[in-house]
């Protein structure tokens, strides 16, 4: 494998590499190996997401011509100790048992690797080379270290780098973020938008590969602290970022899948790893108010509903991959863990809601409909015509880390804008009931309802929906009519099923829920009516 | 080159910011009497109204200038300053006023709510008041939301002078005839109200 490539030589990327590799483990360098695997022509076919590995193969691949590769992925320094210890029993199992995968042919030899971010001391080389010559002749076992791993990633970057300073002092910025903490969503989707190069009219398409890779790359540097401190929230979260610009890019260029779905593919597994993680801590050890400073007890309900959102987004996104593992939600043990986490700070706070909902609706539930008349009312409450309060519930373009900022009296600018009498939400929650025939409630509401203007944004192109702010497009206010023709809503709500979505993002509606979790300014009837038509 | 501080400078910039912003908000009451929202995105305003009619409106840019002359440049004072961007502000507040009262007058035009060139008096109000809706919180009659009256200083002594001037009786029935408006306006408001369903 040729893992030196021409490439152009960029000191200040190569120290920012270094200080993310340094500071990784095993787990959090390995998509990013697998994406640069990809982009040398190989298949990779399975990827261990846990410490737990099979038959001593984290990473599994197939070259160009079909030629199998099995690698046992390291994090730090092995010397002798370590090698006798842990490593080469794996190694052995990794050597003397076949890759057992349907797309791989027993009968073709695997090339072994052994791959580390630290460093194999001499003893250990020397080792190694005895057995190549004697016992592992047929089939030497190779290594990559923390050298070669940064020729490798370096090169994934190979021309596609920050534009200027003040683009690295961006990313700078990025990388060294407080890993407990959650990225700076703007700051990082422009950052890695520049790299997507996504203004430009015209794209090689073999040229795509690379981007997507360089951006991969740049994510998980991005990624790299959270990932450290084992805050999975913010991993899925940068990591949604980077399938939204793949998404775009594919959609702008109409490119084939040949260019990018293999990096997607990874990608994406990593994003549901890191939600599972998180799933799996919260299950395990529930919401513990003692793990929050008494002193920050008031930001504890944010942390909560943040967690909450992501895994109400992974639970939708299971049940539209056709996953059993979605019904965990039903069950009274775990859903008593998720009981009293949501609470209206904005609009945005409803997005998880609604999951869970469709959830529920699909279980046969009628809380279902109660959650979406209980969010309708709580912005009648907070945005209707007799609300006590002068501001309103914040509009989905205010994600919970605005929220915080906001009602710590943090924010940079004062909050000028009024929610009063209107509402981004409420017109995506009527229709919900609408297509569940849920009549009543909305006669007995209509009264205040019809007193909320519904606020939504036309844009101007479709792929603009991967956008996080679009230039162009229409801020659209529409009037509720006084008397609503019930047959009306009906139509309204039928015909919502995603017309307005880009191509790719409705081949792979799974990734919906999670781009709705970030991007919430884009939960409208339309998106929202095709999620609600998909979990039927 | 002698160091700067571009930390308190950033600071500095921030403060004036405010203290523009401040301005524009005292000289344009009218403007900022209105809902404020923030387009996040986007490059014009559309309007779906209860008759389904879409109007779209590119958004205008308001805009000042804020100069100082190079002759200025030694001798200028903070004070100095201040009073430039006092002067821009307004120039701005100008600006959104007169394209809110554009706006208003469009509006007034297009519903016939106006009141044919009438000089203003106590009782021109109340015929103002009979034209336009009324909303009341909680519903509740005894608590009008009541509209705002923008008028010239000039326009607002006339109107004290013609209520001095108004006899106790005049002033009685102007108080009946306000009570009876409101009354009015009351069962308007809860009309509406009850207009507002799900039909069919």
């Amino acid at each position: 494998m040729d893992i030196i490539k021409e490439m152009h030589h960029d000191p200040f990327l190569q120290r920012a590499i270094e200080y993310w590799l340094d500071s990784a483990n095993e787990l959090g360098y390995q998509p990013l190996f697998c994406s640069w695997l990809s982009l040398n022509g190989h298949s990779v076919k399975y990827s261990i997401k846990s410490t737990v590995i099979e038959q001593g193969k984290d990473v599994v691949s197939v070259d160009a011509n079909g030629k199998p590769y099995a690698y046992q992925l390291k994090g730090g320094d092995i010397d002798t100790k370590r090698w006798r210890s842990e490593v080469k029993p794996e190694i052995e199992a990794m050597i003397d048992l076949v890759i057992d995968h349907p797309d791989i042919d027993k009968r073709k030899k695997h090339v072994s690797y052994l791959v580390t971010n630290g460093e194999i001391n001499d003893a250990v080389r020397l080792e190694i080379t005895k057995y190549n010559e004697s016992k592992w002749k047929k089939t030497p076992l190779k290594y990559l270290t923390r050298g070669d791993l940064l020729q490798a990633f370096q090169g994934m970057a190979n021309g596609i780098t920050p534009k200027d300073a003040v683009s690295y002092k961006q990313l700078m910025d990025l990388i060294f973020k407080d890993g407990h903490g959650t990225p700076n969503i703007s700051s990082a989707y422009a950052f890695l938008k520049e790299i997507f190069k996504l203004d430009e009219p015209k794209r090689a398409k073999a040229e795509v590969k690379r981007l997507i890779a360089a951006g991969m790359l740049y994510a998980t540097m991005i990624a790299g602290q959270y990932r450290n401190t084992g805050n999975y929230h913010s991993v899925v979260q940068v990591m949604v970022i980077l399938i939204t610009l793949i998404f775009h890019t594919v959609d702008k260029y109409k490119l084939e899948k040949k260019y990018w779905s293999e990096c997607y593919k990874i990608i994406w597994e990593d994003l549901l790893t890191s939600a599972e993680k998180l799933e799996n801590e919260i299950s395990e050890k529930g919401f513990d108010p003692s793990q929050a400073s008494p002193i920050m007890k008031s930001v504890f309900p944010f942390r909560v509903h943040a967690t909450t959102s992501t895994i109400f987004a992974l639970k939708l996104s299971q049940k539209l991959q056709g996953k059993d593992s979605w019904k965990t939600i039903l069950d009274p043990e775990i859903s008593q863990k998720y009981s009293g986490t949501i609470f209206a700070w904005g609009e945005s706070a409803f997005i998880p809601v609604v999951f869970l909902a469709l959830l529920l609706e699909e279980a046969g539930q009628t809380s279902s409909t109660t959650l979406i008349e209980d969010s309708i009312s709580k912005i009648i409450e907070k945005n209707g015509r007799n609300a006590k309060e002068i501001d309103g519930l914040l509009s989905t373009y205010y994600n919970v880390e605005a929220a915080v900022e906001i009602y710590f009296n943090l924010a940079l600018e004062p909050l000028e804008e009024s929610f009063k009498c209107r509402s981004h939400l409420i017109k995506s929650l009527i229709e919900i009931l609408v297509r569940l025939d849920q009549r009543s409630f909305l006669e007995k509401n209509w009264k205040e309802i019809s007193h909320i203007r519904f606020e939504s944004f036309t844009l101007e192109k479709m792929e603009d929906f991967y956008l996080w702010r679009a230039k162009r497009g229409e801020n659209l206010t529409t009037y509720p009519r006084k008397q609503q023709s019930w047959a009306g809503l009906k139509k309204e709500a039928e015909e919502k099923n995603g017309k307005s979505l880009p191509d790719t993002i409705k081949k792979y509606p799974e990734f919906l829920p999670f781009f709705l979790s970030v991007f919430a300014h884009r939960a409208n009837p339309d998106s929202l009516g095709y999620l609600h038509s998909k979990c039927k | 080159m002698i160091p700067d501080f571009p930390e308190a400078n950033a600071q500095i910039m921030k403060m004036l910011n405010r203290h523009l912003k401040d301005q524009v908000r005292l000289k344009a009451p009218v403007f900022h009497m209105a809902n404020i929202t923030k387009a996040h995105e986007g490059d014009c305003l559309g309007n779906i109204d209860e008759n389904e009619k879409h109007t779209v409106n590119k958004m205008e840019r308001v805009e000042s200038k804020f100069f100082i002359p190079n002759e200025e440049v030694e001798t200028i004072t903070t004070s100095d300053i201040l009073k430039k961007l006092t002067e821009a502000a307004g120039s701005m507040a100008s600006q959104m006023e007169i394209g809110i009262f554009k706006q208003m007058t469009k509006a007034v035009a297009e519903t016939g709510n106006n009141l044919d060139n009438k000089p203003l008096t106590p009782d021109t109000l109340l015929d103002a008041m009979e034209k336009i809706p009324m909303s009341f919180e909680d519903d509740d009659i005894s608590k009008p939301i009541n509209n705002v009256l923008l008028v010239s200083e000039e326009g607002m002594k006339k109107l004290n002078e013609a209520e001095s001037q108004s006899s106790p009786e005049e002033i009685a029935q102007r108080k009946e005839r306000e009570q009876q408006i409101i009354k009015k306006k009351h069962q308007e408001h809860m009309d509406d109200l009850n207009s507002r369903k799900i039909v069919d």
